[in-house]
């Protein structure tokens, strides 16, 4: 009988804690932020938030075209306070349909050139957080045991060798993925990119849902090379995989990751905090801590030893207006997956 | 009559419907462009969600004349013979659908009329009304019987109930789905430009190509979809029924750890299967390693893609068939296959004549069942699909970008729903079937086939290696959950665990620093509320059926299944598409979570509310009516006992799924709203595989902490259950889920 009854009792307890749990959360001060870095920057920028201001802060990771897309279907009732990084074409487009408000920081003479530019760009609607390289991650052991030469140019990729090699993210689905084409574009021209895509498409072993994940399936082993972020492979570096990064020879474009702030979010006051304390030092010198070795956009944020500097001789300007617009974007999407994606190009 | 007769009556019922299918489709398709035409008018913000509400107005204006038309032909004199109340409620539900696609494509007008203009809302209000008040009377009304002015106060309370459960289906599936159709027509062309736009983005080359058997180019998403899904289904049947044979013979030990092995599939996401697996089989998998290191086999891609994919569905799904025909062979009496024996049968004779004609309905009906199940999978795809393209990831990439408001959204969705709906009549049409282990009386002694040797062998290997790779799987994702980075011959660490689910005691409490704790409660208090809502919804709905007579009650029941034969990440695309624009608030979206998952599992309800319903004994209910108590005290002291057992075990399942759902609720999810599955998929995704894989743990730990706790609270024997007690219960759950399908529900 007794073993019955404390059996019970546990139960009810368990169940007791589920229905408490819940509710139990809930705070006066609160900001929803969409994060559209990597994950453990984000976890980081929540815990240093919250342990600093006390504000409960609520994160959703998504890519950045995810996060676009969710502040498209949220018009009416924005659930967002804060977009924090992703790409910068999205950003500029939401500021272009009006989905971000205007906004001029107090630091904003801090700030980069680059980043200030960003922000022009879109009307202070958006600011520039951070800046990364875009370039080709491989893994020397498998190249040596594919018996190739390792990939210098955006042609070598295309290779017969190179065959069920290379991950990209997914253009309809990460930011990475859409750069990737947009920047093509730009450095080939539009058919000439979509020549290349095409060709590139019979190398492609998968188009991963988000753009990092391209570079940590070549840290595993399961594909060789992965067009991406140089931040992110530098992260992998870190953390002490075998993973090699180069710049393109035709050129690379640079992210200009950036910050906006949702129009109509209920939290104007506390986004308007948490978009200060993001473009400060401080929460700038934080992101090296999760490993996030990107370009800081705050000019006072110190050079880190390790940290590659911004050397910019590979870098192209990144037309970020154009590609930016939906109207582009729509229309490189919509022939990527008509002729690149498609069952007739295989 | 003999049994070709029966097959071919069913024969001709499943081609009836199937057209009945098709000509409802076009009934309402081709006239709603003609209507679409005359709506160029508006144009606004975004042309495409404009044009998609006009073209659901066009819709549901076709849909409510179709629905005035088909009632007055009903009152058509000369149709005197037949069945006009079947036709009456037909017209009803045609008409519903009108109006609330009439009023859904009112709600962009409506945010932008100020309170003057009360014509933009009181008439598709008035509308909605009308057609539910018809659809009512059309259940209201009994066959054969002249409507009495004065029926009795309960039975319209039924009528009433089974008319609102109608509405809710269709404004929450019928109209998603409308909307979905509605984008693969009207890109903002004109009427008869959309049609042929559309017809030929249905059957484009993106979906219907063959290159790959051809040669010269891939296959289109559906053929790779439908090719995968009659795989999967026709694999994992066999396994589970080849598992089945040899487990059926063997001693308790084996059945209880095979029921063991094969439940873990199904409190597990279907994509950590295929996780799991590709750590074993990917090219840095373990088991290719360990055959490159040994065998030198150099180690390939071959598992992202199409056969890993297929691989994990079959892993992921054959349970269901396992137990299907498990329980299919532990109802075969002995007394038979003694007098086989007897009269010379040899074991190859007896398999032959007695034990697969007794394994083929079941064995039907699970593999269909595993057919939709492997094409709603969008996990599996997303994770390890390489560069396969199968429906339900297009409708997720298309509708995560901003080609979302386009065909390329609606032309999958619309596929995807097609083919559930037509392999739904097909699995109605097995199910019907009299079993024929019914017709035998039931002995008391189950009965043991011995297998010819090859097969017992064959079988045996095959258990084994299922056991082995099932094993493998998990233990992958258990021990990556302790490494670093997730990789097997990591160094130990908790940093996956304390990264997902960290906690810091302050003075205040527990502080939850972990990033996956809102998702984990959140999924807890999602699955609890579906499954609870759902359990008694079931019990309520089959009881309502059981007063509101037959022909209605197999109506609504027919009608209920062929709604939640829709794949599940086709309402949370529909979901989004009909509710997103409306804009939610927090709780809103909440509750189109709860309500994604409350109706992928009513289905399962409904059904284990007619097994409930049947086992409830009429003479003790109107005996305790006699005796003087009041009906909450019968419903208190009679029904609840014998209801208990049954409820408990479908909230159980229900909860089970609902934790494990990813389709439903993947496109819905948001800023402060993301479930268990999102949350996982979004790691994987972007390579955190360790934390994927912590959480894989911790979600089969919380699905089996919560359903013991219930267990313990609601169950008759209040003390924990042994395992072979949990694993015969789920396996009774799951054959009764899936058996009969809803249509028992009517009988």
């Amino acid at each position: 009988m007794g073993g019955k009854r404390v059996s019970r009792l546990v139960a009810a307890v368990f169940l007791g804690w589920l229905v408490v749990a819940g509710p139990v959360c809930a705070q006066t001060r609160r900001i929803n932020v969409i994060c559209s870095v990597q994950i453990e920057w984000c976890e980081l920028v929540k815990k240093a938030y919250q342990q600093a201001t006390g504000v409960r802060m609520a994160v959703i990771h998504r890519s950045s075209i995810e996060a676009l897309a969710l502040l498209m279907a949220e018009r009416k009732n924005p659930r967002t306070d804060v977009w924090f990084g992703g790409t910068g074409d999205p950003h500029l487009q939401a500021a272009e349909q009006g989905l971000t408000v205007a906004y001029r920081s107090r630091q904003f003479d801090d700030l980069q050139p680059w980043a200030q530019a960003q922000a022009k760009r879109g009307a202070f609607r958006t600011v520039g957080l951070y800046s990364g390289a875009l370039g080709i991650a491989y893994n020397p052991e498998q190249i040596r045991r594919l018996g190739v030469e390792a990939p210098r140019c955006w042609r070598d990729l295309v290779r017969p060798e190179f065959e069920r090699q290379v991950m990209m993210g997914n253009p309809t689905s990460s930011g990475t993925g859409y750069l990737i084409l947009s920047a093509l574009t730009q450095l080939f021209g539009e058919d000439g990119a979509f020549a290349y895509m095409k060709k590139l498409h019979r190398n492609v072993a998968q188009y991963t849902h988000g753009g990092r994940g391209s570079i940590e399936n070549v840290v595993r082993g399961e594909a060789s090379v992965a067009i991406g972020f140089m931040h992110d492979a530098i992260t992998a570096q870190e953390r002490g995989a075998k993973l090699a990064f180069t710049l393109p020879c035709e050129g690379a474009p640079a992210e200009i990751g950036s910050l906006s702030l949702v129009a109509g979010g209920a939290n104007a006051v506390e986004a308007r905090e948490f978009y200060e304390w993001a473009l400060s030092p401080e929460a700038q010198t934080l992101a090296r801590q999760a490993s996030a070795f990107q370009w800081s956009s705050n000019a006072r944020v110190s050079g880190v030893a390790g940290l590659p500097t911004a050397d910019m001789s590979g870098i192209i300007e990144y037309d970020h207006r154009r590609f930016g617009s939906s109207e582009v974007r729509k229309r490189l999407l919509t022939r990527w997956v008509n002729e690149v994606n498609a069952p007739g190009n295989e | 009559m003999s049994e070709t007769l029966i097959m071919r009556e069913h024969l001709l019922s499943l081609h009836f419907r199937l057209l009945g299918l098709l000509a409802g489709w076009l009934a309402v398709a081709l006239p709603a462009h003609a209507v679409a035409g005359l709506h160029q008018a508006v144009a606004d913000v975004t042309p495409e969600i404009q044009a998609m509400f006009r073209a659901l107005g066009s819709l549901g204006e076709v849909a409510l004349g179709g629905g005035l038309l088909v009632a007055a032909l009903s009152f058509w004199p000369h149709w005197h013979g037949t069945d006009r109340p079947a036709w009456q409620r037909f017209a009803a539900v045609f008409g519903l659908f009108g109006a609330a696609a009439i009023f859904l494509a009112g709600i962009p007008a409506m945010q932008r009329a100020t309170d003057m203009e009360p014509g933009v809302h009181g008439v598709p209000s008035l509308l909605l009304l009308i057609a539910m008040f018809v659809l009512f009377l059309a259940i209201h009304r009994k066959e054969g019987e002249p409507r009495h002015v004065d029926a009795s106060r309960a039975e319209t309370g039924f009528a009433l109930v089974a008319s609102g459960w109608i509405a809710f289906l269709v404004i929450l599936v019928a109209v998603p789905i409308a909307c979905a159709w509605s984008l693969v027509w009207n890109r903002g062309g004109s009427g008869w430009g959309g049609l042929f736009g559309g017809l030929e983005s249905l059957v484009s080359a993106r979906y219907w190509s063959l290159g790959c058997l051809a040669g010269g180019g891939a296959c289109g998403s559906a053929v790779n979809s439908i090719v995968l899904g009659m795989l999967v289904a026709t694999l994992a049947g066999l396994l589970g029924a080849a598992l089945a044979l040899f487990v059926h013979r063997a001693g308790s030990a084996v059945r209880r750890s095979v029921a063991v092995l094969a439940c873990l599939p199904m409190i597990t996401p279907p994509f950590l299967v295929g996780f799991g697996l590709a750590q074993l089989f990917g090219k840095a998998g373990l088991v290719s390693l360990m055959l490159e290191t040994v065998f030198g086999v150099t180690s390939t891609r071959w598992f992202f893609g199409g056969y890993g994919v297929a691989m994990a569905q079959i892993f992921a799904f054959f349970p269901l068939a396992y137990f299907m025909a498990l329980h299919a062979l532990d109802s075969l009496g002995r007394a038979q296959i003694d007098a086989a024996k007897y009269l010379g049968a040899s074991n190859a004779d007896v398999l032959r004549t007695l034990v697969f004609p007794v394994l083929r309905d079941p064995l039907a009906v699970a593999m269909l069942v595993i057919f939709v199940e492997s094409l709603s999978d969008v996990g599996n795809p997303l994770v390890i699909g390489g560069k396969l393209r199968v429906l339900p990831a297009e409708l997720f990439y298309s509708s995560s970008s901003e080609l979302a408001a386009n065909a390329m959204t609606g032309v999958p969705a619309l596929l995807l729903v097609v083919i559930a709906l037509a392999m739904t009549a097909l699995k109605d049409n097995v199910a019907r079937r009299p079993a024929i282990s019914e017709m035998e009386a039931p002995s008391g002694e189950p009965g043991r086939c011995d297998l010819p040797r090859t097969l017992s062998w064959l079988s045996g290997v095959l258990l084994v290696a299922t056991a082995l790779v099932l094993i493998g799987v998990y233990a992958a994702i258990g021990v990556g959950a302790f490494s670093e980075g997730g990789k097997v011959f990591a160094p130990f660490t908790l940093d996956n665990f304390s990264r997902g689910f960290g906690f810091t005691l302050t003075a205040g409490g527990i502080e939850l620093t972990g990033s996956a704790w809102d998702s984990l409660l959140a999924s807890l208090w999602c699955a609890l509320l579906a499954s609870l809502a759902g359990g008694a919804a079931g019990m309520l709905m089959v009881w309502t059926l059981g007063k509101v007579g037959k022909p209605s009650a197999r109506f609504v029941g027919n009608l209920s299944s062929y709604f939640f034969s829709i794949p599940s990440v086709v309402i949370g695309a529909g979901f989004m598409l009909a509710f997103g624009s409306l804009g939610f608030s927090e709780l809103g979206a909440w509750f189109m979570i709860v309500l994604a998952i409350l109706i992928r599992n009513l289905s399962i309800c409904l059904r284990f509310g007619a097994i409930a319903m049947s086992r409830l004994d009429r003479a003790q209910i109107e005996m305790s009516g006699l005796l003087g108590a009041s009906s909450a005290t019968t419903f208190l002291r009679v029904a609840t006992p014998t209801l208990r057992p049954v409820f408990v075990v479908c909230v159980a399942y229900g909860f089970i799924r609902s934790m494990t759902t990813l389709g439903s609720v993947l496109l819905l999810s948001s800023a402060e709203n993301q479930v268990a599955t999102t949350f996982m998929i979004d790691r994987i995704g972007i390579g955190e595989f360790g934390v994927g894989m912590a959480y894989g743990v911790v979600l089969a730990g919380c699905i089996a902490a919560v359903l013991s706790g219930g267990w313990l609270l609601m169950s008759a024997h209040r003390h924990l259950p042994g395992w072979g007690q949990v694993m015969a219960d789920l396996k009774a759950a799951i054959v009764l889920a899936e058996k009969n399908g809803v249509r028992g529900v009517a009988r």
